[in-house]
C-alpha cells in the first residue's frame, strides 16, 4: 500500500523559511530598531545633567518674605559649565514647591514672557533668561502658600523633565534683602 | 542494523558559532554602553578639574586702557581666561577677553576687556586650562571658585 506524501517539498520549505527570515529581518530593521533606538536615546537624554542646575548660595537669596499677605520667594540658580552642545539642549527648568500634602510645579523656559507669578529679579526684564555655562540668575515667585522645600529639574528641548538636580529647605529663611 | 543519519552541526562548528555570537554581542553592548560613560578630560595624567586647584594668578582691570592684566604665579599654564560680571543677584558670562594666548609659568599678559566690563563693575576672571581626552585637546573652564575677582578701575 502506497503512502501519499502531501507536505511541502524540502526545496519549497527552505525557500519559504528564507523568505520568512528576510521579511522578519526587514521588519526588525525597519520598525523595532528605530523604536528601541529612539527610546534608548530618550533614556540617555538626561545623562550628564545630574548637577546641571543648583541653588546658588553666595548671594543672599534663596529665601522668602511676606508681601501684603502673599509669599514672595527669591531663588538664585546656577548652571553647570558644560559643553555648548549640551547646554543648547536645555530650554529651561522646573521648580517644584513642596509642603505637607501639596506640591506645585512651575516651568520656566528661556525667552518666555514673565508673569505676575514668576519673574526675574530685575523688574525691567520682560522675558526669562536662563543661566548657562556657570552663570547665575535670580528669579522671584509669588504665591499665596508658604512652602517648605523647593527643588529644581532641567527642562529639555524635547519637553522631557529630568530628575531633580538640587533641593533646598526654605523653612525659616526670611530674606534679609528686599525682593521687590 | 539501523543507520542513523547525522544531520546536526559538528561540535567544533557549534562551539565556534557560540563564541562568535558571544563576541559580537559583547561588542554591541560595549558600543552601546560607551554612551553612558562620561569622557574624562585630563591634564598631565590628572583630572583637569583637580589641576584647577593649583592655578594661581593675579588680575587687574582698567577701564581707561580697556586692559585686563594677568600674571601667572603658579606652575600651571593658563590657556585662556573667561570673564563673568557680578551683578545684583546674577553672574553673567561675557566671554573671553580678546587677544593673547597661553600664559605660561611666571608670564604676564595684557588682554582686551569685553565691552560689558566697564568702570566700577566687579568681574571674575576664570582660568581656562587645555586638557586632553583620548582623541583631542579640549579647553576646560575651571569652576568660578578658582577665579580672581577684580573691580574695574579707572
Amino acid at each position: 500500500m502506497g503512502i501519499r506524501k502531501k507536505g511541502l517539498s524540502s526545496i519549497v520549505a527552505i525557500i519559504a523559511i528564507i523568505l520568512i527570515t528576510i521579511a522578519a529581518a526587514g521588519f526588525i530593521a525597519g520598525i523595532i530598531v528605530p523604536l528601541v533606538k529612539n527610546q534608548l536615546n530618550e533614556g540617555a537624554e538626561c545623562l550628564g545633567y545630574e548637577d546641571y542646575f543648583t541653588f546658588y548660595e553666595d548671594f543672599d537669596y534663596n529665601c522668602y518674605e511676606n508681601v501684603s499677605g502673599n509669599w514672595m520667594y527669591g531663588f538664585s540658580i546656577e548652571a553647570d559649565s558644560v559643553s555648548e552642545e549640551k547646554a543648547e539642549k536645555v530650554k529651561g527648568f522646573r521648580l517644584q514647591f513642596l509642603r505637607s500634602g501639596e506640591s506645585i510645579a512651575v516651568n520656566v523656559e528661556d525667552g518666555a514672557v514673565v508673569t505676575n507669578e514668576m519673574r526675574m529679579l530685575d523688574l525691567s526684564v520682560e522675558n526669562f533668561d536662563i543661566p548657562v555655562q556657570g552663570e547665575v540668575r535670580t528669579y522671584i515667585y509669588n504665591s499665596t502658600e508658604l512652602f517648605d522645600f523647593v527643588g529644581i529639574s532641567p527642562l529639555m528641548e524635547s519637553g522631557r523633565v529630568c530628575d531633580e538636580t538640587d533641593k533646598i529647605d526654605i523653612r525659616g529663611r526670611i530674606c534679609t534683602i528686599s525682593l521687590i | 542494523m539501523i543507520r542513523v543519519k547525522k544531520r546536526g552541526l559538528s561540535p567544533v562548528i557549534a562551539t565556534t558559532l557560540l563564541v562568535s555570537v558571544a563576541l559580537v554581542l559583547a561588542v554591541i553592548i560595549f558600543m552601546w554602553a560607551r554612551v553612558f560613560i562620561p569622557e574624562v578630560i585630563e591634564k598631565g595624567g590628572q583630572d583637569v578639574a583637580m589641576v584647577c586647584e593649583d592655578v594661581r594668578f593675579l588680575a587687574e582691570a582698567r577701564d581707561g586702557t580697556r586692559e585686563l592684566f594677568i600674571q601667572n604665579i603658579a606652575n600651571v599654564p593658563i590657556y585662556a581666561i573667561e570673564m563673568r560680571i557680578l551683578g545684583q543677584g546674577e553672574i553673567v558670562d561675557v566671554g573671553q577677553p580678546v587677544g593673547g594666548g597661553t600664559i605660561g609659568t611666571g608670564q604676564t599678559m595684557n588682554l582686551t576687556l569685553p565691552s560689558e566690563a566697564t568702570f566700577g563693575k566687579t568681574v571674575v576672571a576664570i582660568p581656562i586650562l587645555l586638557g586632553e581626552t583620548e582623541s583631542e585637546m579640549v579647553p576646560y573652564v575651571c569652576d568660578i571658585d578658582y577665579g580672581v575677582e577684580v573691580v574695574v578701575e579707572v
